[in-house]
């Protein structure tokens, strides 16, 4: 399964490999497939069913990766 | 005064071959840097590397990420061209094997059309206790003196006949056997390089000791008699007078070298359509007129049985989800008893529809395989399946105008080039890729049902290719005309955003 999640501060091609590399380390995440749009960035994390990934440590990642954020969603 | 033993043409061939090698070495990192493991199994299995250059550690389960987490981003300024771009990695390395070998093939046209080769190649015995004699006064952080060198010492015409006669053939070797073209054709070859792993392990230790080697023969250029080598390399003439010009000059070609390295790294991730585009261009003559002859057959061969089943199989991409495919995931719940391949032709509108159990009709094609990423990961399984020529039957002949095959995925792309929102994951084949006789769309993998991660139900498999052709989770077959009409007109998706080549045999 996936969730979704937007992403505030994502605006380039090096911002999104910032941020896949540290969603990598975020446990449990198999996957990652992010979007760049006029209405917003978010990034796709895939996991295992019996995950749930909790929006506080994806945020966490995010910061420790530069100037990004979970927003709120759209 | 010239020296003949130092003619223009070996001074040239040097210097090409210093521009290449930087191009190969700095290309090769940067595909290692997409798999930083290194293996002497049948597969990857996490765990059981024999080398890697990584922390991570990655979950023993299948099918539970994605290869593309294992990759690590290296900066431009040591790979080429850096920033997590295998493809585009994969192009340079393939344009610099190409020009590096047409230049090795000159130099040593040129060496025993010269009669210059008695000065590197050794012909008699004694070679061996002077070298120990050599390398026994380096050891002692001494050099050896400039009689020793005529031109050569004796641990030099080892090393250099060694690099030029071993190592350098060593890494042509075991980088074509990573080729899928090759490894489909010849599977005895590549499973005495240890297989696809082995290959790979093999053709990195050849790149450390070819690495090794350039590092001590620049150094001890500057570091043993350089009064005499320098004039010898940047003049071709035997005269210390000019030692200080020759050394002015080597250091300034080093620099520009140097840079125009780097500056090749930066300038390709300017525009990578562009540079995909170039590359491609560039590389597909040796693609095809290399490797396009080799025709697959791993149904006729014996050198793989089910004692080479791997005990795992890595993924790229993994299964649909709600956001890119209910259907896919209905079809799943439902045990595939409602799942359909859609078989159409976009030039004249026409379609059928089959299901599992169709296909399962139709004559059952088998065969054990290594299937290989191009990030560099492999597994043998034992494949079951049904040619796609054959299904493509069901719509009638080809329609007039037909050039490709294109197949789509249920799944999404993991990622566009551009980061727009993901498309369809899709790969078109020529005429000649589906006329293969491994070129099918396989339902079982190993005597039993693909598993859902590598594809359920139904998945492409083309042997002669990298594993990026391969479409998992397959919901259509389509006759096009031209696939430039699709995407990115670049023939597929893939998780590098399509920067592969159409042609993915090796």
């Amino acid at each position: 399964m996936s969730t979704i999640f937007p992403v505030a501060g994502m605006t380039t091609h090096r911002d999104v490999l910032r941020v896949r590399t540290a969603m990598y380390a975020v446990p449990g995440v198999g996957g990652f497939s992010a979007e760049l749009s006029g209405t917003g960035a978010r990034i796709i994390l895939k996991h295992t069913d019996d995950v749930v990934l909790d929006a506080d440590v994806v945020d966490r990642a995010l910061r420790t990766a530069g100037r990004y954020s979970v927003a709120a969603p759209a | 005064m010239d020296d003949p033993n130092f003619p223009l043409w070996l001074q040239a061939t040097h210097l090409i071959n210093f521009v290449l090698i930087g191009i190969l070495l700095r290309s090769g990192w940067e595909m290692l840097t997409s798999l930083p493991r290194l293996w002497w199994r049948n597969d990857s299995k996490p765990g059981t590397e024999w080398l890697k250059f990584t922390r991570r550690e990655l979950p023993q389960e299948e099918g539970v990420y994605t290869s593309l987490m294992d990759e690590r981003s290296a900066s431009p300024v040591f790979t080429l061209p850096g920033r997590k771009n295998i493809g585009l990695a994969r192009h340079f390395h393939g344009l610099g094997v190409m020009l590096w070998m047409l230049n090795g093939i000159v130099y040593v046209a040129l060496l025993f059309g010269t009669g210059l080769w008695r000065r590197i190649v050794p012909t008699e015995w004694s070679v061996f206790p002077e070298a120990w004699a050599s390398l026994k006064i380096y050891a002692g952080l001494d050099t050896p003196g400039i009689e020793h060198f005529q031109p050569y010492d004796a641990l030099q015409m080892l090393a250099y006949t060694g690099v030029l006669f071993v190592l350098a053939p060593l890494l042509i070797v075991t980088g074509l056997a990573m080729a899928p073209a090759v490894r489909s054709r010849f599977p005895r070859f590549v499973k005495l390089l240890g297989g696809h792993q082995g290959a790979r392990s093999l053709h990195f230790i050849a790149m450390v000791l070819m690495t090794l080697f350039i590092v001590m023969h620049v150094g001890l250029v500057f570091l043993v008699h350089a009064e005499h080598n320098l004039p010898h390399m940047i003049f071709g003439v035997t005269d210390t007078a000019r030692y200080a010009q020759a050394f002015t000059i080597a250091i300034l070609t080093i620099v520009v070298v140097f840079a125009s390295w780097i500056g090749l790294s930066y300038a390709s991730l300017l525009d990578r359509p562009r540079t995909q585009k170039i590359l491609v261009a560039l590389t597909e003559p040796a693609r095809r007129f290399g490797l396009g002859w080799m025709r697959p057959r791993m149904q006729d061969q014996t050198a793989y049985t089910e004692k080479d089943l791997s005990e795992f199989h890595w993924t790229n991409g993994l299964p649909p989800t709600q956001d890119e495919s209910p259907e896919w995931l209905a079809l799943r719940d439902g045990g595939w008893s409602d799942w359909r391949l859609e078989i159409g032709s976009t030039l004249d509108g026409s379609s059928v529809t089959v299901s599992l159990d169709d296909l399962k009709a139709l004559p059952k094609t088998e065969y054990i395989a290594v299937h290989t990423c191009m990030q560099g990961w492999s597994a043998t399984s034992r494949w079951t399946g049904v040619r796609l020529a054959e299904v493509l039957d069901l719509l009638g002949p080809r329609p007039e105008g037909a050039r490709y095959v294109m197949i789509t995925s249920h799944g999404l792309a993991q990622e566009m080039w551009d980061h727009r929102p993901r498309e369809p994951f899709y790969t078109v084949l020529d005429l000649k890729m589906v006329a293969e006789a491994d070129t099918i769309l396989a339902y079982e993998r190993n005597d039993r049902p693909l598993d859902i991660h590598l594809g359920a139900p139904l998945r492409l498999r083309v042997e002669s290719n990298h594993g990026y052709k391969m479409v998992k989770w397959v919901r259509s077959v389509e006759w096009i005309r031209d696939y430039a009409d699709y995407g990115d007109g670049r023939g597929g998706t893939r998780e590098d955003g399509a920067m592969q080549a159409f042609n993915g045999v090796i």
